[in-house]
């Protein structure tokens, strides 16, 4: 790109001098700074310290630095900050943190608490852990998955407390940790350590003394430790610690798997409870935080049949076939060609469209034809694969193309005409602090399928462009919907859990609701856990509102719209009071159920010195008198604005 | 004879390198810092170091993307542009100023591998030892970057 010719005139400093002086005066202080930060002097001036004493103990953190890396692994850069906390001052709090102070029993030294209420504080609380950490070169996992895999055990808790600590000729930041739950793999855990070091000489160690942390909760992959000297059998993976307080999003040391980012740590803990491994994922939702489910479809059954792509049917078998580099998978940019026999098609000259789909059709000249679709390769790209397709033989065993080229490569081929493939899909929407308005909605479909690659491909391919794939274990996952800072990740989908799948199955989706909504909006009806009960008996009655237009949050006013179910159609009057909920009725767009617990017994008694005659006399013990046996009908009582009356149900009060 | 192998990368890669790591953090303090601690240290590692110049290359983007990461949880989540003050860019011609600040627009992923083969001038089959990847996976990368590049830097003449 001609544009980057713009660097070659930038002078460039001569920095060799400086170089010397750093390895040979570690402990200099820094040029200012100029556009960086302002006020950070004194920190460069530890940083030059840490950089010194990094050399001193670098030996000793490569040594720790676990598992299958090379001495030039490791990178130590500038020190985190040190919060400013003055442990002598009960006043000198930083801003930043909400302290609590206690005076220790026998002597004047003050600790402090670091609650984890707020940002800042959470920010605070990560430079705390991040202090005097090493830098690491390291291969990113894949997703959550992996690290899970790599891990001998992986739990969740709270850290209580944070303490740097000597352990043989190393240091490490010690946690204390608490309320621990085994998310997967075995092992006792109440501590673990990361590698650090505070060689800072003009500056107190921040942890030199136990740093009590409150409401601060973990998801840890950890790994076993096996020196003695060192003071926790476990250290976390370099992206296997995340932390947060108040349902933030989770900090880490170095960062976390793609599929972890902008995640809580609860979030990460359903990533861990639900893995995608090697068989892929069946049922693919979103974390509700990130956008809740509201229908779903598929089975769960591998269908195999002949699968026709692009509308382009032919009467013969047609050879597929995937073009890419080694790596190639659906989530990358790929060509998919086809050839067909017998058909007389339109030939179409290559076509590259801005939103990465391209396009071309040819005649080979023996009665075949070849289709090219690509998504995410530029013209020349897709040119050069054209020019490298050579037809084989029409009566080979695949009538395809060979791909003579040194860099692409026919990674998948196959007939159309036995092709199986798994799919399940999930709609959902961007959970919305304010009430939300028509058409602000962000909703999204998530696509999961497995099976032949070429059906994988195809999901991909013969689409929209889709906002992301991903591939989750062997299952590619196809997130389309608008395109939106908000937007969720194909990398964050995970396998809903079984009940709640069977739930989102008996869901409308969009276009079923779409179907129901040309008429009304709002539609109900009430269902019965049973139509014949004994006298007295408790029930379940749900009313069921199908809404078909976008949600809707109903009060009257101010209060939530006042209504229940009862059985009418006996001797007495069903009556009820109701007080004020200020919390809106939500209908969200598609089913919304509405139990309420039912019983064969009148609504009310009176005392029989002051029984009327149209209600029932209370009985001696507590409670309301049983209905008489008879046929009764379950109605709504009340109203809910807009939902129209349903039609009664029959019920039978048995003797 | 280690300073020997430290300084022929110094006299062959420094500016480049520079430059690169200058186009990725859009901040020549953090292209000062980095580049320098970066050589510095391998100076420090002595013989340990098999291939000094994958290492400086790749060491050096991750002191800046260090840099750039505290910055950023130090002055809130937007501000991953530490390229600063419009003052510290005064001595930089337009059409650079107008470039750093497309580039801004990508991510610091886009940013790396476009700085490392447009700027520094790897290959993406050279690339594949500097950064533990395929070179096929590399030029996929560095396939969608341009792209990105390309559409940012078309959408700012318009």
């Amino acid at each position: 790109m001609n544009e980057f010719d713009e660097f070659d005139f930038i002078d460039v400093p001569d920095q060799w001098a400086e170089i010397l002086g750093r390895v040979e005066t570690p402990g200099r202080a820094a040029s200012a700074p100029d556009d960086l930060t302002q006020g950070r002097s004194r920190q460069r001036n530890r940083m030059w310290a840490l950089l010194g004493a990094a050399a001193a103990v670098a030996a000793v953190v490569i040594g720790l630095m676990a598992i299958d890396r090379t001495p030039d692994d490791v990178v130590v850069t500038r020190a985190t900050q040190p919060p400013r906390v003055q442990p002598d001052a009960a006043d000198s709090t930083p801003p930043a943190a909400t302290a609590r102070t206690t005076t220790a029993r026998t002597t004047t030294l003050l600790t402090t608490t670091l609650e984890c209420d707020s940002r800042a504080s959470l920010v605070e609380i990560g430079d705390l852990v991040r202090s005097g950490q090493p830098a690491y070169d390291y291969s990113p996992a894949r997703d959550v998955a992996e690290l899970v895999e790599k891990s001998g055990v992986v739990v969740t808790g709270t850290i209580r407390s944070l303490q740097r600590v000597q352990g043989g000729l190393e240091t490490y930041t010690l946690f204390d940790v608490a309320d621990i739950e085994v998310l997967a793999g075995s092992g006792d855990v109440d501590t673990f350590v990361t590698s650090s070091s505070w060689p800072f000489l003009d500056e107190p160690d921040p942890l030199s003394e136990r740093r009590a942390l409150d409401d601060v909760q973990f998801v840890a992959f950890l790994l076993p430790l096996d020196l003695n000297s060192a003071p926790s059998r476990w250290q976390p993976d370099v992206e296997g610690l995340a932390f947060a307080c108040d349902g933030r999003t989770a900090q880490s040391l170095v960062g976390l798997p793609p599929d972890a980012a902008g995640l809580t740590v609860q979030g990460i803990v359903d990533l861990v409870s639900s893995p995608v491994g090697g068989e892929g994922l069946a049922r693919p939702v979103l974390p509700p935080e990130v956008c809740t489910a509201t229908s779903a479809r598929g089975d769960g059954v591998a269908r195999t049949g002949e699968i026709s792509y692009f509308a382009r049917p032919s009467e013969n078998p047609i050879a597929i076939q995937i073009i890419g580099t080694d790596e190639t998978t659906p989530a990358e940019p790929f060509a998919w060609v086809q050839r067909s026999f017998g058909d007389d098609r339109d030939t179409r000259e290559l076509r590259v469209f801005d939103n990465g789909n391209g396009e071309a059709s040819w005649d080979v000249g023996d009665g075949s034809q070849g289709y090219i679709r690509t998504r995410g390769l530029d013209e020349a790209a897709v040119e050069e694969i054209l020019d490298s397709l050579v037809p084989l033989p029409s009566d080979a065993e695949f009538p395809g193309f060979r791909v003579a080229s040194e860099w692409w490569q026919s990674l998948h081929e196959g007939m159309n005409t036995a092709l199986t493939g798994i799919g399940a899909r999930s709609d959902c929407q961007v959970p919305e602090e304010e009430p939300e308005t028509i058409g602000a909605t962000l909703r999204y479909s998530v696509f999961a399928v497995s099976g032949d690659p070429i059906v994988q491909y195809g999901a991909v391919i013969d689409r929209p462009v889709p906002l992301d794939v991903h591939m989750a274990g062997s299952t590619v996952i196809i997130v389309s919907g608008t395109a939106d800072p908000a937007a969720p990740t194909a990398a964050q989908v995970i396998d809903a859990d079984v009940v709640e799948w069977e739930n989102l199955l008996t869901q409308l989706d969009a276009e079923e609701i779409r179907a129901a909504g040309e008429a009304s909006p709002l539609s109900a009806t009430i269902e019965l856990e049973t139509d014949a009960v004994a006298p007295g008996e408790r029930f379940v009655a749900t009313l069921v509102v199908v809404n078909a237009g976008p949600t809707v949050q109903l009060t009257v006013d101010g209060c939530r719209p006042k209504w229940t179910i009862v059985l009418a159609g006996g001797p007495a009057p069903q009556v009820f009071d109701w007080g004020c909920d200020a919390r809106p009725l939500t209908l969200g767009p598609g089913v919304t159920r509405l139990p309420v617990e039912l019983s064969a017994s009148f609504s009310e008694c009176m005392p029989a010195p002051e029984a009327r005659s149209e209600f029932a006399t209370c009985p001696v013990s507590p409670g309301t008198p049983p209905l008489d046996p008879g046929m009764y009908v379950a109605v709504i009582v009340g109203e809910i604005p807009g939902v129209p009356e349903p039609e009664p149900v029959l019920v039978t009060v048995t003797s | 004879m280690t300073i020997e192998r430290v300084r022929q990368v110094y006299e062959t890669d420094h500016g480049r390198l520079w430059r690169s790591v200058y186009g990725f953090a859009r901040s020549r303090h953090v292209a000062d810092e980095a580049v320098a601690e970066t050589f510095a240290q391998a100076l420090r590692r002595g013989e340990e170091l098999r291939d000094v110049r994958a290492w400086v290359w790749r060491t050096a983007f991750i002191i800046a993307r260090s840099e750039l990461q505290r910055a950023s949880a130090q002055y809130g989540e937007r501000r991953d542009d530490v390229s600063g003050s419009l003052a510290g860019r005064l001595d930089e011609h337009q059409g650079l100023t107008d470039l750093l600040e497309s580039l801004s627009l990508l991510s610091s992923d886009d940013r790396e591998i476009l700085m490392l083969c447009h700027v520094g001038g790897w290959t993406a089959g050279d690339l594949s030892a500097v950064l533990d990847q395929s070179a096929g996976a590399i030029r996929v990368r560095l396939h969608r970057a341009t792209k990105r590049a390309r559409a940012v830097l078309d959408g700012e003449r318009r």
